[in-house]
């Protein structure tokens, strides 16, 4: 069920100074089709509690021009950041990927492994290519 | 056992009762008693009355008892049920012998002898209208027959008189009231006592008269008779007409306050557009005046007599816009939110004040000075109940999810001319449909 | 990792951002092709936007006429009001009107955006689609806003103009105005609302769904004012906010015949000289500046007319019937003023 009411995206104003913050996904939408707000947070709460102030929004659903949409609120990240809010490691690889932070590694990883995987199945996709040359020139 | 044998005493000792079963009877009188007790158990005596209500009173007598309801009856009020179930004597224009079949007995409908002939009885040509005519005689029976009007004939509620038309009143001379028509607004029965008839009953109506146009006129007019009661009110009416300023020909000319006895109405000039929102007898009067659009509140007693009066006080007592500016000395200024609240010049006087000789103290704002400083309760309106419960919160969390439902079908219908998206290529099972199981019904019927 | 992008974070703060949030001065930068001549100096000239508000021919009751956007009506109001605050009020009304009339700029069609920010082929097929970044930070105006986009091959550029109108839309969404161009857009639509001479809402609906440097807008309003001048419908757009406009495209290329004859077939001389010297600001070069106006409007017009009109014969027979009608008049004055005695 969605959380009624939704927390207002300038935060609801309980500010605990002495805990750690983290900037990170929370995630709303519904089942199968899932929509993340980027929020900054207490470490120690739970992604159901009310959080310190919204940030930003992730719609990891690609939409009809091939898009996954992401929105920052990058002067709120700013002070968060200083006042020494760590991101989480999906939300600091979206904001290396917009060119705010250096590209996380992970994000080479994946560039990687998923270079690897096109190669190889482009690879399996010629030799089987050749493999039905062969055959028809045979036959 | 001792019963079974009581029972057969019984039949032997009553030998007079008639017996139903004649073979049964015979076997009993013939084998005798040992026999009976062995035959089975079925009733053999049926107890037959020759005498019974049916034919100690003649025909007359009993459909009158269906039919009609004795004076104590009718004291208590039981002669209206007989109106209502509508019972009809069907014995009447019945006569023995004349049937569907138009067939001659003689003797029952004809002589036996015509001369020195001898009729035999035989067939005649059958007589298409005689079921037209009994059935004609069954309808004449009903005294009073409701006839069913049209919703727009149809008055307030059900068949009341009250808002029902009742045509333009009579012409006088050769003076005819054209375009005119008269509207019932209070139609009831009157009484008073009198010293040596007792109570007296009279039907008294309240009817408004107009043309639509500016012109009407109202009055009470009392008869013994409803329907002469009506047409004196009707003409009545027609004598007392009052013509009444309307601005544009839609509405009144400013809001206004108007009292009569313990009734207070508050009257609100509307845009074009808006309608009657009042008092049903307020309504019918604007549509006999012609006015389209206006805001009645009604405080204080609704007598209806009383509303009529204090409405027509209030239209009678309008001032023009120019006689409003020229009792202010100031210029009137309209402001309209289709105009972005430009300012219209409507009325100035003939020699308008300074700032220096309006006093403070006076009443410049226009609505509380045309409604001589009386203010509209307006009540406050109250969340239903079950916003407080529960379940309600429950229900809005699951609505939740739909809230955009229709304006996303609205644009996939506009984009694509049916409910499909970009994802329906992909996802063919997931196709977006309506939870419309007529049209499902339907869909499946042209498969078959 | 943390610490490292905190260390970052100051760094960033000071170096990167300024030049970060700032989009206009990147996208003034790009449009500029030189192709063709702009507009936009010539329309914002304080002379000429005076001379396009006079032309408008200011109509108070025609700015404020009944709209039909689909809003609740309420009943009207009253005011008792002395002479003076009725004059404040119509003053008031005044300035309203002139911001209800405040043109639409005419500039240049804008050209594709195309600025790459960074390429990295380490990043390439991270993923199959497209990420796009909006910054949603409060106050920034929607032209002002920064939107990138990373492509699967791993580069970083600025969105398309397209994409910006999407996302605008998407996060900070102007009242009216649709993601998809409504379709009274598009041709055949277009056309019969053309036919039932509604230039006014088609150019409201435009203004609002487009940036005035949007080609598709440019496209339209061209289209609307060519086929005003072509019916001679000067009329229905005159006391509006598209008026001035209009006569800034039709000075712009040089297509007056129709505009001048409508107004001296309908006796606003003066309008046809304000043109004129309209016309003489736009085009500097052309050749009827030097023809000096001495007093006579007619005399001047008749001038003008011979030297820039492309349908010479028409105007001229129109401006010769207009004297005569003129002379009429006075001869006509002459002899009520006769029988009054007055002489």
């Amino acid at each position: 069920m969605p959380r009624m009411p939704l927390h207002p995206a300038v935060g609801t104003g309980k500010i605990n100074p002495f805990a750690k913050k983290v900037i990170r996904f929370v995630r709303y939408g519904c089942t199968n089709r899932p929509f993340y707000h980027i929020v900054v947070m207490e470490a120690y709460k739970g992604q159901r509690q009310p959080p310190t102030e919204q940030l930003g929004s992730y719609d990891s659903r690609v939409n009809v021009h091939n898009e996954r949409l992401v929105a920052f609120n990058f002067e709120r990240i700013r002070y968060w950041l200083g006042r020494g809010a760590q991101p989480t490691k999906s939300v600091a690889e979206l904001l290396g990927l917009a060119g705010f932070f250096p590209i996380h590694p992970r994000s080479y990883m994946t560039a990687w492994r998923h270079r690897r995987l096109n190669d190889k199945q482009a690879a399996q996709a010629k030799d089987a290519e050749e493999e039905s040359k062969e055959a028809s020139q045979t036959s | 056992m001792a019963s079974r044998l009581l029972r057969a005493f019984g039949l032997i000792s009553n030998p007079l009762k008639k017996t139903t079963n004649n073979n049964n009877g015979l076997i009993c009188q013939q084998a005798g008693m040992v026999l009976n007790l062995l035959t089975s158990h079925v009733p053999v005596t049926n107890i037959v009355r020759s005498t019974s209500f049916f034919n100690k009173l003649p025909a007359e007598s009993l459909w009158k008892g269906v039919t009609s309801v004795s004076n104590a009856g009718r004291k208590r009020g039981r002669a209206r049920a007989i109106g209502k179930k509508g019972i009809k004597n069907l014995n009447r224009g019945q006569v023995i012998g004349i049937g569907k079949i138009n067939m001659q007995w003689p003797g029952l409908t004809s002589p036996i002898l015509r001369g020195r002939e001898l009729i035999q009885q035989h067939k005649l040509p059958e007589d298409p209208e005689r079921e037209a005519k009994l059935i004609q005689l069954r309808d004449s029976m009903t005294g009073f027959k409701k006839t069913k009007l049209s919703p727009i004939e149809r008055g307030w509620t059900g068949d009341k008189m009250g808002g029902r038309s009742i045509g333009p009143p009579d012409p006088i001379g050769e003076d005819t009231f054209e375009g005119f028509d008269t509207r019932v607004l209070e139609f009831k029965i009157v009484t008073n006592m009198t010293g040596n008839m007792g109570r007296k009953r009279r039907t008294s109506a309240f009817v408004i008269t107009g043309n639509g146009n500016g012109l009407a006129g109202f009055a009470l007019g009392k008869a013994l008779d409803s329907r002469a009661a009506l047409k004196t009110a009707k003409n009545r009416a027609a004598q007392k007409l009052i013509y009444i300023n309307m601005y544009n020909n839609h509405t009144v000319l400013h809001d206004f306050y108007c009292q009569f006895g313990k009734t207070k109405i508050f009257v609100t000039k509307q845009y074009e557009g808006f309608g009657l929102v009042c008092h049903r007898a307020i309504k019918t009067c604007c549509e006999v005046i012609g006015i389209k659009d206006l805001h009645a509140k009604v405080e204080g007693s609704t007598n209806l007599q009383h509303i009529i009066k204090a409405f027509f006080i209030g239209l009678l007592q309008q001032k023009s816009h120019q006689e409003l500016a020229e009792k202010k000395k100031l210029h009137l200024v309209e402001f309209r939110k289709e105009n972005d609240y430009f300012p219209t010049l409507i009325a100035s006087p003939s020699k308008v004040r300074t700032e220096n000789y309006v006093s403070t103290t006076e009443i410049r704002d226009f609505k509380q000075y045309v409604l001589g400083g009386k203010i509209m309760l307006e009540k406050r309106k109250l969340p239903p109940f079950f916003v407080k419960q529960k379940s309600w919160m429950i229900r809005q969390r699951k609505q939740e999810y739909l809230r955009n439902q229709d304006k996303v079908r609205l644009r996939m219908l506009a984009e694509h001319g049916e409910l499909r998206s970009f994802l329906t290529d992909k996802y063919p099972e997931a196709k977006p449909r309506l939870m419309n199981f007529k049209s499902k019904r339907s869909a499946e019927a042209e498969a078959e | 990792m943390n610490m490292f992008l905190r260390k970052l974070n100051t760094f960033l703060r000071n170096s990167q951002c300024s030049s970060f949030i700032k989009y206009r001065a990147f996208s003034s930068k790009v449009s500029e092709t030189g192709s063709e001549r702009d507009p936009a100096p010539l329309f914002f000239n304080e002379e000429i936007q005076n001379l396009l508000y006079t032309l408008t021919r200011v109509d108070l009751k025609k700015v404020f006429r009944p709209q039909r956007d689909g809003q609740q009506m309420e009943p009207p109001t009253y005011k008792f009001l002395t002479t003076r605050e009725l004059e404040k009020a119509m003053k008031s009304a005044k300035r309203k009107a002139e911001t209800r009339l405040q043109m639409p700029p005419v500039v240049k069609k804008r050209s594709e955006v195309t600025k790459i920010i960074s390429t990295d082929p380490a990043l390439e097929s991270y993923d199959r689609c497209n990420y796009v970044f909006t910054d949603i930070t409060y106050g920034i105006s929607n032209y002002d806003r920064l939107i990138v986009v990373r492509e699967p091959n791993g580069v970083l550029r600025h969105a398309k103009w397209d994409e910006r109108h999407c996302l605008n839309q998407i996060y900070f969404p102007m009242p009216g105005r649709e993601i998809i161009a409504p379709r009274m857009f598009e041709q055949e639509f277009l056309e019969d609302l053309l036919n039932r001479q509604e230039y006014d809402f088609v150019l409201n609906r435009a203004c609002l769904q487009f940036e005035p440097n949007d080609p598709k807008y440019i496209e339209i309003s061209e289209k609307v004012y060519s086929i005003v001048n072509e019916k001679q419908d000067f009329e229905i757009l005159r006391s509006t906010r598209h008026y001035g406009p209009m006569l800034f495209y039709l000075a712009w290329n040089k297509n007056i015949d129709n505009l001048l004859l409508e107004n001296i077939q309908t006796e606003k001389i003066e309008d046809a000289v304000l043109f004129t010297k309209l016309y003489h600001k736009i085009n500097p070069t052309a050749s009827s500046v030097d023809i000096a106006h001495e007093g006579d409007d007619i005399q001047y017009l008749r001038e003008f007319v011979k030297s820039e009109a492309a349908n010479k014969g028409k105007l001229e027979a129109a401006i010769l019937s207009y004297k005569e009608l003129e002379k009429e008049r006075q001869s006509v004055a002459k002899g009520i003023q006769k029988a009054h005695g007055i002489e």
